[in-house]
């Protein structure tokens, strides 16, 4: 009983000390449990959501009918299919806007869940809306929309908003890097709205499918069905996956992303706590060793003055822990999840609690509990006698020696004093240093991340992309509006192929290939990021693809087109870098020889042909909106840089705040006679502030490095086999972060630097230590 | 005149109706070159005297001279400055630096004032020369004080407040100490001692009793005798 009592008096005391230990556990915590908990919670949601709306497993492409339906309908581990009719139209009345059509019938397969207004009907006549597209447009249910493709001319209501599984993550193409939803979106209409004008022109009915998609009884039978699909069935060109396609695949790129900063963060974090474990448990420890032996004296046992101190950490990381549990459920997680969930279209959403973060939560304690442990242990086994004895501060000689040789003469007496100081103290000098260098690290890093980003989008818009607007061109453009093309527009042209790579190892790689006769409107770099000119004479892989799946120049490649039987062997005659496509690049010239026919879609140009309307190109995009959306992308980047940055001067400031009081503590009888020799406190202030001016040095130097590699570390490894970054931090960056820490570092000395005018000589000196 | 004089001087403490007065109105006087004893029983107020000698700690009433500067109208500013050229101190627990070794604790002096002593004379006149590399640490209690001494001596103050110099000595050490303080005398210093210990009283020039905060004597001994008589 009396012990407890001594315990809140003692909590009392060490406030400052048992704060850090409670924030750092709590934010070690809640980052851990925050980020787990957004990316579990985007993860559970989906697939909530693809559960509840019935997320088809395949998608078969290719000019795809009835009879295809039916074939893919009988086969086995089939449970259902349908088909899909899906082109690229205007939204009249809006500049510019496309809706992606999707003509449905039945609607038991990936089907569409309603935000606002009626449920689909196939007998009904009307749209069903991008909710997302719907909000940045101003358009809400029963409004009318025309839209126009080709001959396709309809006028219709807006029946409902809505969100569809497999359009979760939907960008307008490849070129747009983040979905912003403001001039596309996707629409959802009855096959019985197409016209007879628009069947008749195309050559199609109503039972003519761009894609069929297929629900299976297992995902484990899959791969097997994707083959059976793509053999079996004479029209279909490609079977894909539905987790290698765009919307579930960069959903779940942007999942990952998680992992490569959860450990890092929450490492840092939770290892700070521990350092501050040690440090305050040895002072209480050895402040309280008269006390220890008076204790012993009393009766207790060593084993219950040692769950005494032990209980401090206890208490303080189960508070601290359950903080952290529950702000970063509540908090953080639902804040970051918040904030990823304006750009995908999953319903309902909610942030779910990762059963690891219980598992983070019990391992702090027990940490917590061994080092309070360790810290104590020894000077608890002593003999109550021993403790009772007055203890002369001890310097261990040995390590202090080499400092009062000839070479320290020179030195001034503050120079030696925090020298010697800081080798009496290597643990707190090493929380210090982690502490101020981990702020560094921080800074650096989200600094960095900012640049490189901007490194890779100038890279994007300045090195590759050497053209004004890009036409994207109707699958079904004439050769006689081809021609009209070249001769009136461009004929700098290329052509995307989704391919497969037959590896000796891994199998089917599915991957894409490029081909170039683009004319230098795009360019492609070599592995130092600078424009090369292509060979006619063999392929070209990323240097990223080639480190992955183990290929080399000069080895030979095998790969077919998805649709085509052909199966292809290349020699690669070289290595290209591309930021955020790994794939197979060659000429146009190359890939003719082969033996297959070169239809081009896309080209470029940089002639205005912005609003045009132009045969046989399906939509125009300007440079200028690519560099649009990205600039979102970047402000989006600047409010996660920010709290970055809050969390790196968070962690400055309670080491530093915490690591100086136990400094000022350890120290304040000497100041104390200092100020009784007559040492003016600006004097003993500058004495005080020059360690952790050092140490802030040091630290920073540390962390400069260490900034980068954590950077590149999260670009090249963490985030995802598709991208090829590498970290790439501007000057200022280093500057900014460094001064900011220095900065960080400085105010909290000064603050603390008041303490010394308030040192009371009488009271300091009444006592020894 | 007298080198230090004390006028009406008061240190209370608390406020309103429940004020203690640790020094109450006392007058005192003490010459240049003096050893000066000064007596009581715990609580009478001694630390509290040297504590107001030495600039540490302000009165709440009266005045203080020493020389011809008065303490007691000083800034916190002047008083640290009349510390670090007036002042030297001895106290019961040494009160030197842990990190710093003998020379260095000594040589510290250099960076408050300036001086004309020598460190190594100044360690050579306390008999501390071959430890001058020494951390404390690794010295024994009376050479721990003899570093304090030395440091105290090592600006030539005007007064040289000990308080209990040789509370935690034996007597052959603490005879060494006393002989030690006794020398600055020679130079003109003031060297005001606080004890428990009568006997030390017996080799002083004058020996002031103090009693429940206030002067109880102030006394010359006409007969100081020679430190060599005296033990415990
Ligand atoms: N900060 C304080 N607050 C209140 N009273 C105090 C304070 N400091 C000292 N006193 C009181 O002032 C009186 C004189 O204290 P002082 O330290 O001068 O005694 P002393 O003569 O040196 O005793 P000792 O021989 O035990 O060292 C004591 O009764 C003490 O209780
Ligand atoms: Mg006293």
């Amino acid at each position: 009983m009396v012990l407890h009592k001594k315990m809140v008096r003692d909590i009392r005391r060490n406030i400052p000390q048992f704060i850090t230990i409670f924030l750092m556990i709590l934010i070690g915590v809640m980052a851990y449990t925050g980020i787990e908990s957004y990316m579990l919670g985007m993860r559970a949601s989906a697939d909530r959501f693809y559960e509840k709306c019935n997320l088809q497993d395949l998608d078969a492409y290719g000019e795809l009918d009835r009879d295809d339906l039916e074939q893919i309908r009988g086969m086995d581990h089939v449970l259902n299919a349908e088909g899909k009719y899906t082109v690229l139209a205007n939204i009249e009345d809006f500049d510019g806007h496309k809706a992606e059509l999707n003509f449905i019938s039945t609607n038991d397969i990936c089907r569409i869940h309603i935000v606002e207004g009626e449920p689909y009907g196939e007998d009904k006549t009307g749209f069903w809306l991008d909710s997302f597209y719907a909000e940045n447009a101003g358009i809400a249910v029963g409004d009318t929309l025309h839209i126009t493709y080709q001959a396709l001319d309809i006028t219709a209501p807006v029946l409902g908003l809505c969100n569809v599984p497999d359009h979760v993550y939907d960008t307008k193409d490849e070129t747009e890097i983040f979905p912003s939803h403001t001039d596309y979106g996707f629409l959802y209409l009855p096959s019985s709205m197409m016209t007879d004008a628009f069947l008749s022109e195309e050559g199609i009915t109503r039972d003519t499918y761009t894609s069929i998609m297929v629900d299976l009884d297992s995902t484990e039978n899959a791969d097997a069905l994707r083959s059976a699909i793509r053999d079996e069935v004479a029209n279909a060109q490609m079977v894909m996956d539905i987790h290698d396609e765009p919307s579930e695949g960069g959903y779940q790129r942007e999942i990952e992303e998680g992992d490569s900063y959860v450990g890092i963060f929450s490492g840092l974090f939770i290892f700070i706590a521990l350092l501050s474990v040690i440090t305050t448990m040895t002072r209480v420890v050895h402040r309280e060793r008269m006390q220890i032996g008076t204790m012993k004296a009393l009766g207790y046992s060593t084993r219950a003055i040692t769950w005494h101190y032990i209980s401090y950490g206890l208490i303080l990381s189960i508070l601290g822990g359950i903080c952290g549990l529950l702000l970063g459920y509540f908090g953080l997680g639902h804040f970051f999840l918040g904030m990823e969930m304006e750009y995908y279209e999953v319903p309902g959403w909610s942030n779910a609690i990762n059963p690891s973060s219980y598992f983070i939560f019990v391992l702090c304690i027990v940490l917590t509990c061994v080092a309070s442990y360790l810290t104590s242990r020894n000077l608890l086994r002593q003999p109550a006698a021993e403790l009772l004895r007055v203890e002369r501060p001890k310097v261990q000689q040995k390590s202090l020696r080499f400092t009062t040789g000839e070479r320290f003469r020179s030195y001034s007496f503050a120079t030696r004093w925090n020298l010697r100081d800081i080798l009496r103290n290597k643990a707190r000098t090493i929380t210090t240093l982690v502490g101020i260098a981990g702020c560094m690290i921080l800074m650096v890093a989200g600094l960095g991340m900012r640049d490189s980003i901007h490194n890779y989008l100038k890279l994007e818009l300045n090195d590759i992309n050497h053209y004004e607007y890009r036409m994207n061109l109707s699958p079904s453009i004439t050769v006689q509006e081809l021609m009209n093309l070249f001769e009136n527009y461009t004929d700098h042209t290329s052509m995307s192929l989704n391919i497969e790579v037959d590896d000796p190892d891994e199998g089917a790689i599915v991957t894409n290939a490029y081909v170039d006769d683009s004319k230098g409107s795009i360019q492609i770099l070599n592995t130092r990021n600078k424009p090369m000119k292509l060979s006619s004479y063999g392929v070209y892989v990323t240097r990223k693809f080639a480190k992955l799946h183990g290929y080399q120049v000069g080895d030979t490649i095998t790969w077919r087109i998805n649709g085509l039987d052909d199966v292809f062997q290349s020699e690669i005659i070289g290595l290209n870098r591309d930021p955020q496509n790994q794939n197979m690049t060659m000429t146009r010239y190359y890939y003719q020889r082969l033996g297959i026919p070169y239809y081009p879609d896309s080209a470029y140009t940089d002639e205005d042909i912005q609003g045009q309307s132009i045969p046989g190109v399906s939509t125009i995009q300007s440079i200028d909106s690519v560099s649009d959306g990205v600039n979102d992308m970047l402000a989006t980047m600047n409010s996660m840089i920010l709290l970055i940055i809050f969390f790196a001067a968070v962690l400055a400031v309670v080491i530093l705040y915490n690591m100086g009081i136990l400094s000022f503590s350890e120290k304040d009888y000497q100041f104390a006679t200092l100020k009784v020799l007559g040492f003016a406190d600006s004097k003993i202030g500058r004495l005080f502030r020059q360690q952790n001016l050092w140490i802030t040095v040091v630290a920073i130097i540390i962390g400069l490095p260490l900034g980068y590699f954590v950077t590149d570390f999260i670009f090249q490894e963490a985030i995802g086999d598709v991208y090829d970054f590498a970290a790439h931090i501007t000057l200022p960056s280093y500057l900014i972060a460094a001064a900011g820490t220095f900065l960080v570092s400085y105010l909290v000395t000064i603050f603390l630097n008041r303490k010394i005018r308030d040192i009371d000589m009488v009271q300091s000196l009444k006592s020894n230590e | 005149m007298s080198f230090v004089e004390l006028q009406q001087v008061s240190r209370a403490y608390g406020n309103g109706e429940k004020t203690f007065y640790a020094l109450d109105h006392i007058d005192l006087t003490m010459e240049k070159g003096e050893f000066v004893v000064v007596l009581g029983p715990s609580g009478a107020g001694k630390s509290t005297l040297l504590n107001l000698l030495g600039g540490m700690d302000s009165p709440t009433g009266g005045s203080i001279r020493i020389g011809d500067q008065d303490i007691a109208a000083m800034s916190g500013k002047q008083l640290t400055k009349f510390r670090a050229s007036n002042v030297g101190f001895v106290f019961q627990f040494y009160n030197i630096m842990p990190t710093l070794t003998v020379e260095e604790n000594v040589g510290i002096i250099r960076d408050v004032t300036e001086t004309d002593y020598d460190v190594m004379d100044v360690l050579a006149s306390v008999g501390l020369q071959e430890h001058a590399a020494k951390f404390p640490s690794e010295l024994s209690g009376g050479e721990q004080q003899r570093v304090s001494i030395a440091r105290a001596i090592m600006k030539k103050p005007d007064v040289l407040l000990c308080d209990e110099p040789t509370g935690a000595l034996d007597s052959n050490t603490g005879v060494g100490v006393l002989q030690l303080l006794r020398d600055q005398t020679k130079n003109g210093t003031t060297v005001i001692v606080v004890t428990h210990n009568t006997l030390i009283a017996e080799i002083a020039d004058r020996v002031i009793r103090l009693k429940n905060g206030k002067v109880r004597s102030n006394e010359l001994n006409p007969a100081p005798k020679a430190i060599s008589e005296v033990s415990w």
